[in-house]
């Protein structure tokens, strides 16, 4: 197992959350489809709040893992600075309802520049993406942002759809492995109240299946958020 | 690998606090009349940043700044040391266990042993005590800082500040507008618009237009100045917001006023449209650049009228002036990371009538 994988069993598992300590730098930060929190001690606050669980890693790969605990999937990136944790993304699908925080009103558009056009064959990706995940990538964006339901068939993604009619999804990241693939991705989309949900997903890809998880009580909680308003009326946090 | 200068000076990247605030072996830069305690210019800001605020050493203030020291912020400037050692009793009084984490420290060296250090620092703290946006709520908050520093010979000269006042306000939970309403009631109590603030806005405002920028932006890898004064020239002063694709990555992350977090070029571009939304014959200028490694600092003043309602609730026909700073980091000839902070709690305080 990498050090990931066994940081993750010693801090579910084992609750030795003073691992953090050399594990993360104190500068580290964590961001979920929630928000982002800075800082090794936020970080460690929020491991507190967690029971001890055995976890099953299910994917391994460089700078993510995958995982099973508490009858839940997450998904865990991380960016590291001579060897430390400097940044992490979490996706978990816990189940159990979450309170989003008032947000500022939504600025911009969700395909920016790209007017009456189509989605393109090719997935607009990050310059650095990595050269052997491109062929995913793309096939993902036809799939998704092209709507083509038939290149792959979940229930989710036609589910998602139906709620947030506009859902742009973004790769942002990836990482390959000896036989699997895990794309880091964003969705951007629009509920009928007006309001933009803003979700992380992630998807491990073993040959034609994949392992995807999103948050989907963030993406409730979004949908119920108090909006920011400079304007004047005053919404508590 | 980049080709900015100063890169032989290590920075905050892949150092956890222990490192940094070890005693260090020795100059590993020459700055001239600095305390031997420390070895070059980000060990100084950061080192001395723990001492003053962490370990609460406030006096040693009187040994870190000019007594003639002038910090520029949204809300005025503020002469003498005098001053920086009551404001930051005060705000320690208000957030007694505050921890600045150094996120980056970009610095220049102006010459004749002056050097600009341009700190982004992510503050943690419990709110115990009365601050300036109200009475103590407990509540523990997390905001953004950028310390403009010019030093020389150990002192900070002169010090442009800028901190996220609305994401506390909010984190806080006081509303920003309220906060600007009331600090705008007591400036009017007290007299008439301040001319510094008349002076700023005439400064911005009387900058010489550029001819229309029809190139690429420059290389920000090759040549981050002529990027910095082209990307605002080109994306705000002249109103190519679709620029914004070619100056960042498709998945850049820019955090902004008010704990703002964007991501990609549709929301960024959303964020220069609705700039200019609110104030549509803005002008920005350019105050200084720094390079260091991967990053860039800019620090930018803007002025304009509050004529429109994308931003900040209706028009009120006010004029404005805003100081920022911008922080980027770079790959693949690209911005991958903004972090933009000024005080919106003062533009709104001039939104009110204020200052």
């Amino acid at each position: 197992m990498s050090d990931l994988a066994n940081l993750e069993v010693t801090l579910r598992r084992d609750r030795n959350l003073a691992a953090l300590a050399d594990s993360h730098v104190h500068r580290a930060t964590r961001e979920d489809s929630l928000g982002l929190i800075k800082g090794r001690d936020a970080i460690t606050a929020v491991w507190v709040n967690d029971d001890a669980a055995d976890v099953i890693v299910t994917a391994d790969i460089g700078g993510m893992i995958a995982y099973k605990t508490n009858g839940w999937h997450g998904h865990r990136w991380v960016w590291r600075e001579e060897g430390r944790i400097v940044r992490e993304v979490v996706i978990e699908d816990r189940g159990e309802p979450k309170t989003a925080v008032p947000a500022h009103p939504p600025l911009g558009e969700l395909r920016s520049g790209e007017g009456q056009y189509a989605a393109s064959d090719s997935a607009l990706l990050p310059p650095g993406f990595p050269e052997d995940a491109r062929d995913i990538a793309n096939w993902l964006h036809q799939a998704w942002n092209g709507r083509a339901f038939n290149l792959y068939d979940r229930k989710w993604l036609p589910a998602l759809i139906r709620q947030l009619q506009d859902a742009t999804f973004y790769f942002e990241h990836a990482v390959v492995g000896e036989t699997q693939t895990a794309i880091l991705w964003r969705m951007h989309g629009h509920h009928a109240n007006g309001q933009r949900v803003r979700l992380i997903g992630s998807s491990v890809f073993t040959g034609d299946t994949d392992d995807t998880v999103m948050d989907h009580a963030a993406m409730a909680a979004q949908m119920e958020r108090g909006v920011i308003d400079y304007g004047g009326s005053i919404i508590p946090q | 690998m980049m080709a900015f200068p100063n890169g032989a000076i290590p920075n905050i990247g892949g150092r956890d606090i222990a490192q940094i605030l070890a005693p260090q072996s020795g100059r590993r830069q020459n700055i001239p009349g600095f305390g031997e305690e420390y070895s070059d210019i980000i060990d100084y800001i950061l080192r001395c940043t723990h001492r003053i605020w962490e370990q609460k050493d406030v006096g040693l203030i009187a040994t870190h700044y000019a007594p003639d020291i002038v910090v520029h912020m949204m809300t005025g400037p503020v002469f003498g040391m005098d001053g920086v050692i009551a404001g930051t009793s005060r705000t320690l009084s208000a957030f007694p266990d505050r921890t600045l984490t150094g996120e980056a420290v970009i610095w220049s060296d102006e010459g004749d042993g002056a050097y600009l250090s341009s700190h982004r620092i992510t503050s943690s703290a419990t709110n115990l005590g009365t601050s300036e946006l109200g009475p103590a709520t407990g509540k523990r908050i997390t905001f953004t800082t950028i310390a403009d520093c010019l030093c020389k010979e150990n002192l900070i000269i002169e010090e442009w500040l800028v901190r996220d006042y609305s994401a506390m306000a909010l984190e806080l939970g006081y509303h920003p507008r309220a906060v600007a309403r009331d600090h705008a009631a007591a400036d009017k109590a007290t007299g008439g618009r301040a001319e510094w603030r008349k002076a700023a806005i005439e400064r911005v405002l009387s900058s010489a237009p550029t001819t229309f920028p029809s190139a690429a932006l420059p290389n920000p890898e090759a040549d981050p100045h002529s990027f910095a004064h082209a990307f605002f020239d080109t994306i705000v002063n002249h109103r190519r917001f679709g620029m914004v694709r070619d100056a960042y990555s498709s998945a850049a992350h820019w955090s902004g006023p008010g704990g703002r977090r964007l991501f990609g070029w549709g929301e960024i571009t959303g964020w220069f449209t609705a700039l200019i939304g609110s104030f549509g014959d803005a002008r920005i200028t350019i105050q200084h650049i720094a390079t260091v490694d991967d990053m860039i600092a800019v620090r930018w003043e803007l002025a304009g009228t509050h004529d429109g309602g994308a931003l900040y609730g209706a028009a009120t026909g006010e004029p404005i002036y805003i100081l920022a700073v911008t922080h980027w980091r770079i790959a693949h000839a690209v911005i991958v990371d903004e972090v933009t902070v000024f005080d919106e709690v003062a533009l709104m305080r001039q939104m009110e009538g204020g200052l």
